[in-house]
């Protein structure tokens, strides 16, 4: 088998090349940020495509951690997405969980409820006013417990949950042990891939989360990562443009560049790390018969 | 196992920062009661929490002020928008007229003219006669007027002129003569064809400057309302407006302006300028001249020279400048003196000083205050750090209408640049409120004018036909009304 | 089982049901400025369907996101059954990392890059074709009403693509190994497997995504247009999110924006019954509800 697995055909020569392309035109816009990013801002001017850094320079960095205010933007954002994903998963498996059990009565009625709020929502006014009326402006858990759960990632959780064969949670249930037990002993364990890129998806989503920030913080010491580097950063208008010199030496595309390097880049570390959890589930997989 | 694992990491990963962060939080609480007044700045940079102008604001004033700093447009919209639903408005914010009616019609600002009166003697001096126009009657204040400044200007590059043996263009014959030099003979003596003449982009907002001047020189103020047989209407009415657009033409085809003006980007369009290879612009002078001294790449650095292109009837110019912008205070404002003494200091001198350069000594030092001439000590020379500690961040909001204090502190190129922009203004008929049609169609009718003008610049067919349709279109689409409504607005603002 | 449920029900009826009302400023004037929101029937829909340009602003809706659909939903599938024939793991990991960097990098930026790349005059393409002597004109995509379509069309699957393509992989990576081992013995070839075992493991999985995106049909991307159409295509490219965002970008008018936003996800609704009602005939048990 392992012989079969790595003989080259053609047809598997052919499926490397592409992939090869398809790597190459994906990896493109993120590569061309962080040479842009690295490169001296007016050895940049002039666009056209960035093979390597012209010039290399870390200026556009030095600006963005020049100040001591990046790192409370990275320690909230991190909170933020640390506790947020931890939360995120226990609340998005508690609910995924028992809505793919098929004996569970009303199951079908809470997953068309749960649904419904992906339709009619009712918009940053009304969300607002919520999040005012609990008492949660300016706090950083509004940034946390509004998007406890996304609906789009229980439902994916859910289907995953269906593809785990019905004896396993039987044999549990035989053995005596209680529904939440069975959850953590037997289920989570088989279920790691899903979990792990469910992870890196609501992960993702604090890190890059904005407007909720943009909405609820006053403080700028409650302030994220995201709303930092934009404010670092012309987000529109030319008008402004006018009022600012650069007496840095620095063009605004250069610390555009250096703030999505600043954001990126830490998420890059923590995505192998999880990837080994879909190589985890298949081995429990094989395992378990 | 391996669940184990990952759950302890992660909570490694949040427990730190958590407890950074609390301690970072404690901290706060050793303000002082001083009484708190509260402002909603739009703004592209936010500088830190409790920064130095911050500090300088309360020691100077006994103000506890806390401004929020949001990004300037979207953002500072939507955010304005939650906090007057939710009725927790901060006690200063920026408004246009329109949203200043609706928030005076429902109760939720303060009328200011006896706090003016009794403390803000900065405030009326500063404002002047515009204290009564605006969101303003003569008798009630709502809102502290906050001028636009700066006329887009035609720069040509004197020094390419010099190189090619020209003058300063000063005809739409001689303008479009030097374009083709500056795009054909190179100019800059590199050798190679690396340059173009005019650099423009379509775009609404700052963007639709690039095209003021060449509009002007045919008496068309451009993206602004006209009056027309004694109606308010679109400036693609004017009756030069397709000889204009003809101009333009001219221009595309024999390719001496940006070719990609419908599609290219803002930076890019100006690194061409900071790169050497632009040869003449229609922009803010305060960028052309004096802000972006540091970013020309040259050396020498580009000599610019401002002109005014006149057309076949001798007329030229730029726009005139209006503004509809005021800072309100909120009714629910805890102190409203306390307020208005902070709005006062900041309409002085010693306020507009330190919110425009920072704190003397610190951020900066005069070189000739008599000329007012200074320099930024490091490491506050680098603007975005000097912006981070508050510097220049929250000055807008409180921009004076007379003296203005950023037009005293530019260089003399620049600043009679913007001097003779006042002067240089060609009539248009602004109306300050929004008509209800735009009200509804928000920036639709805009937008028309906007891929009106692309498509003119470009179209292979029939000129007028197409031109024709457009008008239509515009009639069509919401225009009709809006020349109704425009027209009342303007005869009642004008007190016709 | 019910009490596991709890939590999560208690965050949808908080953070998603209570600021539902939201949806009933649709059938309301609401002023943000008294609060007040007299109810006014279909009044708001009326309006917004008698805007000037609201069908032109809903053609492109459909024809924009309907190709992003037929294009979009089957790259991942097969990028997913592609990467999964990787037998070198490193390469497999870079492969599964690059897909997922498009979509860390903002439209904003993206639409400047494909200015960079399709420029006819300073562009990557006009060079390169330049370069291999072609000397007839270069169209330029970017203002040209019959190709701007195609380019975000195709810009959406290069910056999207990559999210469905790490569920599908998280889906492959958790099929039993014993499966592909049976087939094997049963002298089945790797498109064979792919075919017969992996495509029917991930069903659910697909069906569920499928579900989602004719959900979402109405969403043909408002940040993507915004950044990237110009006045030159605005008659091939507004769509009704980029159209009502102008429309109520002067007059804070949510009535307008809640109506346009019900009027999609009914349409959404709609789509999803019917692909919910199929899913069920094709595999029982599958579909949301």
């Amino acid at each position: 088998m392992t012989k079969y697995l790595t003989r080259m055909t053609p047809s598997r020569i052919l499926i490397y090349a592409l992939l090869s392309f398809v790597a190459i035109v994906t990896i493109y816009p993120f590569w061309h940020v962080i040479m842009h990013s690295l490169s001296d801002s007016q050895a940049a001017l002039g666009g056209g495509v960035f093979l390597y850094p012209r010039q290399p320079s870390l200026l556009g960095y030095r600006l963005l951690f020049a100040s001591g205010r990046v790192f409370v933007a990275y320690g909230n954002t991190i909170f933020v997405t640390g506790v947020g994903t931890l939360l995120n998963l226990m609340m998005t498996t508690l609910a995924a969980w028992p809505l793919s059990m098929r004996r569970l009565r009303g199951r079908r009625a809470v997953a068309l409820l749960i649904y419904a709020t992906m339709l009619f929502q009712g918009g940053i006014i009304p969300t607002y006013l919520v999040v005012n009326r609990v008492g949660l402006l300016d706090n950083r858990w509004a940034l946390i417990l509004p998007v406890l759960i996304n609906p789009f990632n229980m439902f994916v959780m859910r289907n995953f949950f269906y593809s785990v064969p019905d004896s396993l949670e039987e044999s549990a249930r035989i053995d005596g042990a209680g529904p939440l037990r069975t959850l953590i002993a037997i289920i989570v364990p088989v279920s790691t891939p899903v979990i792990a890129a469910l992870a890196m998806f609501y992960g993702i989503y604090h890190w890059n989360a904005y407007i909720h920030a943009v909405l609820y913080i006053s403080d700028a010491g409650k302030q994220v990562l995201q709303v930092y580097l934009r404010s670092m950063i012309m987000v529109s208008g030319v008008g402004q443009l006018a009022e600012f010199d650069a007496t840095a030496g620095l063009t605004e595309e250069s610390v555009k560049t250096a703030t999505i390097g600043a954001a990126v880049i830490p998420v890059l570390f923590i995505y192998p790390w999880l990837q080994r959890y879909y190589v985890k589930g298949l081995l429990v997989g094989s395992v378990k018969g | 196992m391996s669940i184990k694992r990952l759950g302890m990491s992660l909570l490694v990963a949040v427990c730190v920062p958590a407890t950074l962060l609390w301690s970072a939080g404690t901290r706060e609480a050793a303000a002082e009661a001083l009484p708190v007044v509260t402002q909603l700045v739009g703004q592209q940079t936010h500088p830190a929490a409790n920064n130095s102008v911050m500090q300088e604001v309360a020691r100077r004033t006994g103000v506890d002020w806390r401004p929020t700093v949001v990004t300037e447009g979207e953002d500072h919209s939507a955010r304005l928008s939650a906090m007057i639903a939710a009725r927790t408005l901060p006690d200063f914010f920026t408004v246009n007229i329109g949203l200043g009616d609706q928030l005076v019609a429902s109760g939720l600002l303060k009328e200011m003219s006896g706090l003016i009166a009794e403390y803000g003697s900065n405030v009326a001096e500063a404002a002047g006669d515009a204290l009564h126009t605006g969101l303003n009657t003569r008798e009630e204040v709502w809102g502290i007027p906050s001028p636009a400044v700066y006329a887009a200007r035609i720069a040509v590059r004197k020094d390419w002129l010099d190189n090619l043996g020209m003058s300063v263009p000063q005809t739409l014959e001689e303008f479009s003569d030097v374009l083709h030099a500056f795009t054909f003979k190179d100019p800059n003596r590199s050798g190679r064809d690396d340059t173009i003449g005019l650099g423009v982009r379509v775009g609404a907002g700052a963007d639709s400057n690039f095209f003021v001047g060449i509009f002007a020189a045919f008496g068309v103020p451009y993206m602004r309302p006209i009056l027309k047989d004694g109606v308010v209407t679109s400036h693609m009415m004017h009756e030069n407006y397709l000889d204009a657009v003809r101009y333009l033409r001219r221009l595309y085809r024999e390719g001496v302006m940006e070719p990609d003006f419908a599609t290219i980007p803002q930076l890019p369009l100006f690194e061409k300028l900071w790169n050497g290879a632009m040869g003449a612009i229609d922009f803010f002078p305060n960028g052309t001249t004096q802000n972006w001294i540091g970013r020309y790449r040259e050396d020498p650095k580009p000599v610019f020279e401002y002109t005014v292109i006149k057309g076949p009837d001798g007329v030229g110019g730029t726009l005139r400048m209006h503004s509809n912008v005021h800072t309100v205070l909120a009714a629910s404002a805890k102190h409203p003196v306390e307020a208005m003494k902070l709005a006062d200091y900041f309409h002085g001198f010693e306020g507009q000083v330190l919110l425009f350069f920072g704190i003397e000594g610190k951020h900066f030092r005069w070189v000739d205050r008599a000329n007012y001439t200074h320099e930024h000590i490091p490491p506050y020379n680098d603007a975005a750090t000097l912006r981070g500690d508050g510097g220049w961040v929250y000055y807008n909001p409180w921009r004076r209408a007379a003296d203005n204090f950023e037009i005293l502190i530019l260089n003399d190129q620049t600043r009679r640049a913007v001097n003779q922009g006042y002067d240089l203004a060609i009539d248009d008929a602004y109306i300050y409120r929004p008509t209800k049609i735009e009200q509804e169609l928000g920036t639709t009718l805009r937008d028309i004018e906007m891929e009106a003008l692309a498509t003119l610049i470009v179209t292979e067919d029939d000129l007028e036909r197409v031109y024709r349709r457009f008008v239509e279109r515009w009639l069509a689409s919401g225009g009709r009304d809006y020349q109704v409504q425009a027209t009342e607005i303007y005869e009642q603002e004008r007190g016709l | 089982m019910y009490l596991m449920l709890f939590p999560p029900l208690v965050y949808f009826a908080m953070f998603r049901y209570w600021p539902m009302y939201g949806v009933t400023y649709a059938f309301r004037n609401y002023s943000i400025f008294t609060g007040e929101a007299p109810w006014v029937g279909l009044a708001v829909f009326r309006r917004l369907v008698s805007l000037p340009g609201f069908w032109v602003a809903f053609r492109n809706n459909v024809i924009i996101s309907f190709g992003g659909f037929v294009f979009g939903f089957p790259v991942p599938i097969i990028l997913s059954l592609l990467i999964n024939e990787l037998v070198h793991i490193r390469f497999k990991k870079f492969v599964q990392t690059t897909v997922l960097l498009p979509s860390f990098i903002s439209w904003v930026i993206i639409g400047g890059l494909v200015y960079t790349l399709l420029s006819p005059s300073s562009g990557v393409v006009a060079a390169i074709l330049r370069g291999v002597g072609y000397e007839g004109r270069i169209p330029n995509l970017l203002v040209s009403t019959d190709h701007f379509r195609k380019v975000i069309i195709v810009s959406y699957v290069w910056r999207a693509g990559g999210f469905a393509t790490i569920i599908y992989l998280a889906a492959i990576a958790s099929i039993d190994y014993e499966l592909y081992d049976a087939a094997v013995i049963d002298g089945a070839g790797r498109w064979a497997q792919a075919w017969r075992i992996t495509l029917p493991s991930i069903r659910p999985v697909i069906i569920i995504l499928l579900i989602f995106r004719v959900g979402a049909l109405m969403d043909a991307g408002f940040e993507q247009i915004f950044a990237m159409y110009n006045p030159l295509v605005y008659e091939v490219s507004e769509i009704l999110d980029t159209y009502v965002y102008k429309v109520g970008l002067i007059q804070r008018n949510y009535s307008l924006a809640t109506a346009a936003g019900l009027f999609q996800s009914l349409i959404g609704l709609v789509l999803v019954v019917v692909t919910n009602w199929i899913a069920q005939k094709v595999e029982p048990g599958s579909g949301i509800v």
